[in-house]
């Protein structure tokens, strides 16, 4: 009885691990900058709770604009909302996309430059060829140089070599709703390891609906849709 | 035995595989099995069944290993230290020893392998090792040997590993093509105190050459066959077992990313079994993930808006207030204390601790968002001054503009480092500001469970009492601290112990026993602490109270340890009298006098010694040398060994101290940031030479950890 009793206390002890108090610490909170827009991370795997479902009167609803970011390895994906705006006259318009939870992106005329709170983030990106190929749409090649930061605080240079084509008019349908875009595909080479980065962009102005890009070879594939410009 | 393995397998299971286990969950269908790292033999190296091979582990890995055949069982722990050198370290039971004092035989012993060639088109790899180099010498043995991998060799699939070496020792038992070196080899002697290195036994007496292939058929499956040079010598004469044969064979299988378990027919007639466990620090089961920080806000173009950067701001009254409020404010979202700000109209400075971040590069980013997002654009140097424990360690000084600029620039954090100083911080601030005023008094206090283990009594070799802690701490001013942490033992076994100290030194450490027994509740410490910043680059402090669980009184020290150099110096005194068993508030007859001089040196890529000398609780002089590996993410590996004047004799078994040390963050685990870690030292024998006093809050490591050189290793992660 009494090993009983102990054991109980052993579990209650380690029920109250992590209690503390007195401490200056605040809570950690997100901004309040996404506070329109339903978090919906969802994972295949993991059984997540039904949330609502991408309708177009939720796109109606949404106040703000809004990019669907999915990670293709894992199949998670969300709606992420601008939090913040940079424009330069030669470096390109560069908006960081955030969601609630933490996560960010940073998109560069629609390139991927950097991520955040995702976990094997992309510190930053050389992209001047891949954002050229993007806005002028033009066949061509490139450098691409993604900077990766590593479980050890560094950073990890990859290189990579591009091939640009643009393969003409595509008709995308984002939420039942008919997009037309053109599809410009950047074959990518690093020794023998391929990649292809995808974006399909507005026809008339310089918005990339949707696009297929590479964040590394943990992170895998970041997929982006846009919602709502 | 059974209850050793079972609690080592426990050990495996519990502690490591489900952070490792559970991260491979969610990516299980599209995750293959990928790792460059060989298998274990039964001694835990790279290597066949019961031979050694060649490879290296991959740079930094922890390989945990435990083997059982014919009633003996190996528990083995090896860490890459470097890309050639590694070590480990074992813990053996052999049962029906029936001998020399012993049922079961139990023994510990270090291994040490250097690899001479990398492995290459042509080139096998050859590495030179040295087996249970410094212990009885159960497992004496010396090799070189050679491992070549073929891939898809003739019409197999998968890849092939072949391995031949020469063997001295145990290795060169049967077989044997003569003796190079000599033949006066010494033998295994039981109850030896073992611990020194066996220096005339290396590579003499009989040598013999072994080998055998690995058969990756894929990523999982692997066959292994070799030829052993090991008669099994001592066990045979104590009846543990005889072998028939001197092939073995075997089958692993890669059950996950870091786990390896294999099953073999071991000489002719015993069944084994082999579990293998690797991890490596630079590979974390779950990515390290921070919130996104608030974006940095722009200055407008100065020559446009010129009255944006007028500067009389600075002569308002109420400026310091104001600016302090809002950057508190601000940081406070990040969960960062801001200890003070003072000012001009074009710089700044912030004074600022964080508990929650391990990692100072994104406490000084966020700290440089914050400066940005709060404060006039005239000011453009912001001084980042970052605080531990009350302790100004450096000023990290960055250009505003290079914040605003580099952000989104290839190589971002890197080019902001070239554009970052580092240099050693102001004990106080200077100039007009205001400090906070919320910080001090600060209580803080925190209830749970708390573990204590007891490894390698022969009767038990793993024992572990369980129980509450309550720890509170009050910091009433800047440097100082009160705390003090009380323990209600649970449950547990270490008191059933029965090996009372038989040391003919002062038993400073080797009473742990009467200790335990001595009561359930117990004040584990009670200390009052004060430390400053009496100079340039000058750190002190002074500690009394109950220091520890054995020892209180008065502690002080002083180091030396500039902001961007590699070298560090310091001076530590105490005088300290022996606590009585109980653990409360009384003392025992016995008071000591200890002090040491103590060197530290950064090598650089994560290698940092440390040299102690001085004079230890027993009253022995002598000097402690440590070697530690230590990862950017918080991961530090390291081995010491303690040489007094203490005779081999009057320390007992083991010959001297020594020991390994084990650091793990938690955030490794977890994935988010954290300063919380789990650490423990293993020692083969706990005696009382060489043994220092074990206080809390020495000074190197709370200055180290936001100086230079780590500020550095982890500034990759400073926009974040």
């Amino acid at each position: 009885m009494i090993q009983m009793m102990r054991a109980a206390l052993v579990i209650g002890a380690i029920g109250l691990a992590g209690c503390a108090g007195g401490g200056d610490d605040p809570s950690f909170s997100r901004s309040a900058d996404t506070s329109g827009i339903v978090d919906r991370w969802r994972t295949p795997t993991a059984k997540a709770p039904e949330l609502p479902a991408t309708t177009p009167q939720f796109i109606a609803d949404l106040t703000t604009s809004a990019l669907e970011v999915t990670l293709e390895k894992t199949g998670r994906s969300a709606v992420f909302s601008p939090f913040s705006d940079r424009s330069g006259p030669d470096r390109g318009a560069l908006r960081v996309w955030g969601n609630a939870d933490g996560p960010q992106i940073v998109l560069r005329d629609g390139v991927l430059i950097a991520t955040r709170g995702l976990g094997d983030d992309i510190g930053s990106t050389q992209s001047q060829d891949m954002q050229k190929f993007v806005t002028s749409r033009k066949a061509g090649s490139g450098s691409h140089e993604v900077y990766l930061i590593t479980p050890e605080n560094g950073t990890e240079r990859i290189d990579l070599t591009c091939d640009m084509k643009n393969a003409g008019s595509q008709t995308l349908a984002i939420v039942q709703r008919a997009v037309e875009t053109i599809y410009l595909r950047a074959d990518c080479r690093r020794g023998d390891f391929g990649i292809g980065y995808e974006f399909w962009v507005d026809p008339v102005k310089k918005t990339v609906w949707q696009s297929r890009q590479w964040a590394g070879s943990s992170l895998g594939f970041v997929r982006t849709r846009l919602l709502k410009d | 035995m059974q209850h050793h393995l079972r609690l080592s397998l426990l050990a495996i299971v519990f502690v490591f595989a489900p952070g490792l286990v559970a991260a491979q969950d969610g990516s299980r269908e599209t995750t293959p099995i990928v790792t460059s790292a060989p298998a274990l033999s039964f001694f835990g190296v790279p290597g066949l069944i019961d031979m050694p091979g060649a490879e290296a582990l991959p740079d930094g890995q922890v390989a945990i290993g435990v083997s059982t055949f014919a009633g003996q069982t190996r528990t083995n722990l090896t860490f890459q230290f470097s890309p050639r050198i590694s070590v480990t370290f074992r813990y053996v039971g052999i049962q029906d020893w029936n001998s020399d004092g012993f049922g079961t035989y139990r023994d510990r012993s270090f291994d040490f392998r250097y690899l001479l060639i990398r492995e290459g088109r042509v080139a096998p790899a050859v590495t030179i090792g040295l087996q249970d180099f410094a212990g009885t010498g159960i497992y004496a043995a010396e090799y070189i040997v050679a491992t070549k991998t073929f891939d898809r060799p003739f019409r197999f699939g998968g890849q092939i590993r072949v391995t031949a070496g020469l063997g001295w020792g145990r290795l060169g038992a049967v077989g044997a093509i003569g003796s190079p070196f000599g033949s006066g080899r010494p033998g295994f002697v039981p109850g030896d105190p073992g611990g020194e290195p066996a220096t005339d036994q290396w590579f003499r007496g009989p040598v013999a050459p072994f080998g055998g292939v690995e058969w990756l058929v894929n990523e999982r499956l692997g066959f292994k066959a070799e030829y052993s040079t090991d008669a099994y010598l001592p066990e045979a004469a104590r009846g543990v077992f005889s072998r028939s044969s001197r092939l073995n064979f075997g089958l692993e299988y890669q059950l996950y990313q870091s786990v390896r378990i294999g099953a073999y027919w071991l000489y002719g007639s015993q069944f084994g079994v082999n579990v293998q466990l690797q991890v490596n620090p630079k590979s974390p089961p779950t990515p390290y993930r921070l919130a996104g920080p608030r974006p940095i806000i722009v200055r407008p173009d100065r020559l446009a808006n010129p009255d944006a950067y007028d500067r009389g701001w600075v002569a308002a009254q109420n400026a310091p207030i104001v600016i302090r409020d809002a950057l508190d404010s601000e940081l406070g979202q990040d969960s960062i204390v801001l200890h003070g700000v003072s000012f001009s109209a074009t710089r700044a400075e912030a004074r600022v601790s964080g508990d929650r971040f391990d990692n100072y590069a994104i406490l000084a980013g966020r700290t440089g968002r914050a400066m940005a997002r709060i404060l006039p654009p005239s000011v453009d140097v912001f001084d980042i001054i970052l605080v531990n424990n009350g302790l100004a360690v450096s000023k990290v000084t960055v250009s505003r503009r290079d914040l605003e600029t580099l952000e989104f620039q290839p190589n971002a954090s890197r080019l902001l480092l070239s554009r970052t100083v580092v240099t050693d911080a102001d004990a106080k601030p200077t100039g007009r500001g205001a400090q906070s005023d919320s910080i001090y008094p600060s209580f803080r206090w925190a209830v749970g469970p708390y573990i204590r283990p007891s490894f390698f009594d022969p009767d038990e070799p793993v024992r572990a009492d369980l129980g509450v802690s309550a720890v509170a701490s009050y910091r009433f001013a800047p440097g100082w601290l009160l705390v003090g942490e009380l323990r209600h033992r649970l449950v547990g076994n270490i008191e059933n112990g029965s090996r009372l100290s038989d040391s003919v030194l002062p038993r400073v450490r080797t009473d742990a026993l009467l200790y335990v027994r001595a009561a359930d509740t117990t004040i584990e410490r009670l200390v009052l602490t004060r430390q400053w910043k009496p100079g340039r680059n000058t750190y002190a402090r002074i500690s009394v109270g109950y220091l520890e669980q054995m020892f209180g009184g008065v502690s002080a020290e002083l180091l030396w340890k500039p902001a961007t150099g590699r070298l560090a110096l310091g001076v530590e005194a105490n005088y300290v009298k022996q606590r009585d068993f109980d653990q409360r508030f009384g003392f025992r007859d016995y008071e000591v006098a200890t002090a040491h001089l103590s060197a530290y040196y950064d090598f650089g890529n994560g290698y940092l010694g440390q040299i102690d000398v001085g004079r230890y609780l027993a009253g022995d002089v002598g000097v402690t040398v440590s070697l530690e590996r230590r990862f950017a993410n918080g991961w530090r590996v390291g081995g010491f060994f303690t040489l007094t004047d203490v005779s081999s004799e009057e320390f007992g078994e083991g010959s001297f101290d020594k020991g390994i040390s084990i650091t793990i963050p938690l955030s490794w685990f977890s994935g988010r940031p954290t300063r919380r870690s789990l650490s423990t030292t293993i020692r083969p024998v706990r005696r009382d030479g060489g043994a220092r006093l074990n206080v809390s809050g020495r000074l190197y490591e709370q200055i180290r950890s936001g100086q230079l050189t780590e500020l550095s290793n982890d500034w990759g992660r400073v926009w974040q």
